[in-house]
């Protein structure tokens, strides 16, 4: 691993200012700055092989296209530490914190931001799907929640584009994913089978553990083939969710959460247009 | 939802007569009773008289030995899981379908004791020898009770159902114990979730070998349902495959079928009822449109008629015919009401027919209404929140 010296970034991008280290993660540094044009922003310094597949992949997704409720990518490039090559991304800062952060703190998060959150969340899948794009990785930790309640998904190191070639191995038993928020079709490899259902079923997980308190999967589990049995046998109470009175809002999130795809939305932007009917069915004022 | 009939012992004459009273039925054919000329014959005669056809191919079964069945030349000689070349199955089994006029090209399946990569592979390749077949394909999915009992193996089929290249399913589901009626509402829910997943997956559905136990399948926008004369017909068992034992030989009784009660009953119980007064009670309703029992109703005693085995099995599958029209709605709120109010209106006309001591014994359906209301409420409570709004897409 390599540290780079704040200096010597200050020295690289000289339109930074206020460069403070934000996060040192597997894969990449994270800085927090303020772009003389853009304002707050965040500078990651990739580790990895500049060169990695996975995160030329996740640069060309989101800085390609502008997603609701993604951050959008000011500058991409290479720079030069030590006689060594690696990619920089700069993108916009959200201030906040990241989900987990927020339910570790308090556990279960009122109705009213579960349905921000959904509807964030739908919002941004539904645009990745005309795309052809699977995020495949939404979970607490890569949910930022800003000063302002809004949602947003970052993280593109495991999106897949599915109209364009896997970078998994077809025969590898596993897939990308992380255990207790991806579907069975996504850890178990079967490419064919994955498409914005997989993130659905994310979506469902961590709406059900915002309104819980509790990811149903990793609760209790003692290793993880125990959170892929739980994921493959868990069957969903009636949800108690007040002012849903006639349980729609449960039905959609036990719908969202059905391990096999065929019984989930067809797709996101028909569960987008049914989780907005279904708002207008809630009684706000008990909420 | 349509009644198809299923081809069974005794259907020939049948056919000719029922087809006025449903008209454009489909029957489905079954080489175990019919050599290829009458199933060409046959053919004919149905399409002449404004009705289609199918084809079961029944090779569900590994060294099957039913003579008849046998004979036929698209069963391959040496019949083992391993070794069929069912190009050249399907090819005579095409030729077969062209003489019986059939409206689509049922492929064949095996029988799947559970849902391995096995037998995955195997309908991989009769589905792609298929592929160069341009008519109608409907896959056959004959499933042990077994396989039905476990969602993780229905889960399983439908991840391989979704990538197959045909336009419906013939679904056979195995009865647990090679029961008549079922009593296990985990197997009939898991039916119905199935048979929702292949209506989600965009395929047309039939539901072979059943009987009116299965008109809850509306629930998950079944498109028909084939029912025939005898209980080897009304459920699937394997050993009617297999040359019969002739030690074996089963009592044959006529029964009478109530449609409002779900439940059948021995002219000897008719008796017991027309003794009690009540008789008019099991008589069918108008909606279900049958007039061959009406000689039990014209005021003689129920066992003194000439109602038989031949006349019951028109009056049977003249009034499924009508439950199945009848269970088909326009939304699935309104299909599952329906099928709720049905099943409780039936255990209300049991229990006053016990009452006066008319019983179904075996076929009474008293202890099913319980397993059919529980079914419908797990499908639903797992299901319905989906189906619901795909109703118009399935």
């Amino acid at each position: 691993m390599i540290i780079v010296p704040i200096d010597q970034l200050r020295a690289q991008f000289p339109l930074l200012q206020n460069i403070a280290e934000l996060k040192i993660g597997g894969q990449k540094v994270v800085y927090d700055a303020v772009h003389s044009d853009h304002g707050n922003v965040v500078l990651k310094i990739v580790l990895r092989d500049g060169k990695d597949p996975r995160i030329l992949r996740e640069i060309e997704i989101v800085k390609i296209n502008s997603f609701p409720n993604v951050p959008s990518i000011y500058e991409v490039g290479n720079v030069c530490f030590n006689n060594n090559s690696f990619i920089y991304i700069c993108e916009k800062r959200i201030n906040g914190f990241d989900l987990r952060t927020v339910l570790d703190s308090k556990k279960q998060l009122p109705l009213a931001e579960v349905l921000v959150f959904l509807d964030s969340m739908l919002k941004t899948v539904a645009k990745l799907e005309v795309q052809g794009i699977v995020h495949r990785d939404i979970k607490p930790e890569n949910v930022l929640c800003d000063e302002q309640g809004n949602y947003w998904l970052i993280d593109f190191g495991i999106a897949r584009n599915t109209r364009e070639v896997s970078l998994t191995a077809t025969n590898a038993n596993f897939g990308p994913h992380t255990a207790g928020y991806a579907s069975p079709e996504q850890y178990r490899n079967l490419k064919r089978q994955v498409d914005s259902r997989a993130d659905l079923f994310s979506i469902g997980v961590v709406a059900y553990e915002m309104l819980h308190g509790f990811n149903p999967f990793l609760q209790g589990a003692i290793n993880i083939i125990d959170v892929y049995m739980k994921t493959e046998s868990f069957v969903q109470d009636p949800l108690a969710i007040l002012g849903d009175k006639n349980n729609e809002l449960s039905g959609f999130i036990q719908t969202l959460m059905q391990k096999n795809h065929t019984f989930r939305p067809p797709s996101a932007a028909m569960a987008l247009s049914w989780f907005s009917e279904i708002t207008k069915t809630l009684n706000m004022e008990i909420i | 939802m349509k009644l198809y009939l299923q081809f069974g012992h005794g259907m020939m004459g049948l056919c000719r007569d029922l087809l006025p009273d449903m008209p454009g039925s489909t029957v489905i054919l079954s080489p175990r009773d019919l050599n290829e000329t009458q199933i060409e014959n046959l053919g004919k005669n149905i399409t002449c008289s404004g009705g289609t056809t199918l084809l079961d191919p029944q090779l569900y079964a590994p060294r099957c030995d039913h003579q008849k069945l046998t004979k036929h030349t698209y069963w391959p000689a040496d019949y083992s899981t391993g070794n069929i070349d069912y190009n050249t199955v399907l090819s005579a089994l095409k030729t077969l379908n062209d003489r019986a006029n059939t409206s689509a090209f049922i492929l064949p399946g095996l029988y799947c004791e559970r849902v391995t990569d096995i037998w995955c592979n195997i309908h991989d390749d009769i589905i792609s020898a298929a592929e160069r077949y341009s008519e109608k394909k409907i896959g056959t999915l004959c499933l042990s009770a077994e396989t039905l009992r476990f969602q993780d193996q229905l889960d399983q089929l439908l991840l391989k159902t979704e990538s197959w290249n045909v336009d419906g399913y013939y679904v056979i589901a195995a009865h647990p114990d090679g029961e008549y009626l079922v009593d296990d509402p985990v197997w009939l829910s898991n039916l119905l979730s199935f048979c929702a997943g292949l209506k989600l997956q965009k395929k047309e559905v039939i539901l072979g070998y059943s009987n009116h136990q299965m008109l809850c399948s509306a629930c998950a926008g079944v498109d028909a349902l084939a029912s025939g004369t005898w209980m080897n017909v009304r459920s699937f068992t394997l050993d009617k495959f297999f040359t019969p034992d002739p030690d074996d030989v089963k009592r044959k009784r006529t029964w009478y079928y109530c449609p409002q009660a779900l439940t059948e009953v021995k002219p000897e119980f008719l008796d017991v009822a027309f003794q009690r007064s009540i008789l008019k009670s099991l008589a069918p309703l108008p909606e279900h449109n049958s007039h061959y029992a009406n000689m039990l109703f014209s005021g003689a005693i129920p066992t003194t008629t000439v109602y038989n085995e031949p006349i019951s099995f028109k009056h049977y599958l003249c009034c499924l015919y009508s439950q199945c029209q009848i269970a088909s709605k326009t939304n699935f709120d309104e299909v599952i009401a329906y099928q709720r109010k049905t099943l409780k209106d039936a255990k209300k006309l049991i229990d006053f027919l016990h009452k006066h001591g008319v019983r179904g014994q075996k076929r009474d359906f008293e202890e099913y209404i319980d397993v059919n209301l529980s079914a419908i409420d797990i499908f639903e409570a797992d299901k319905g929140f989906l189906v619901k709004r795909m109703w118009n897409l399935l």
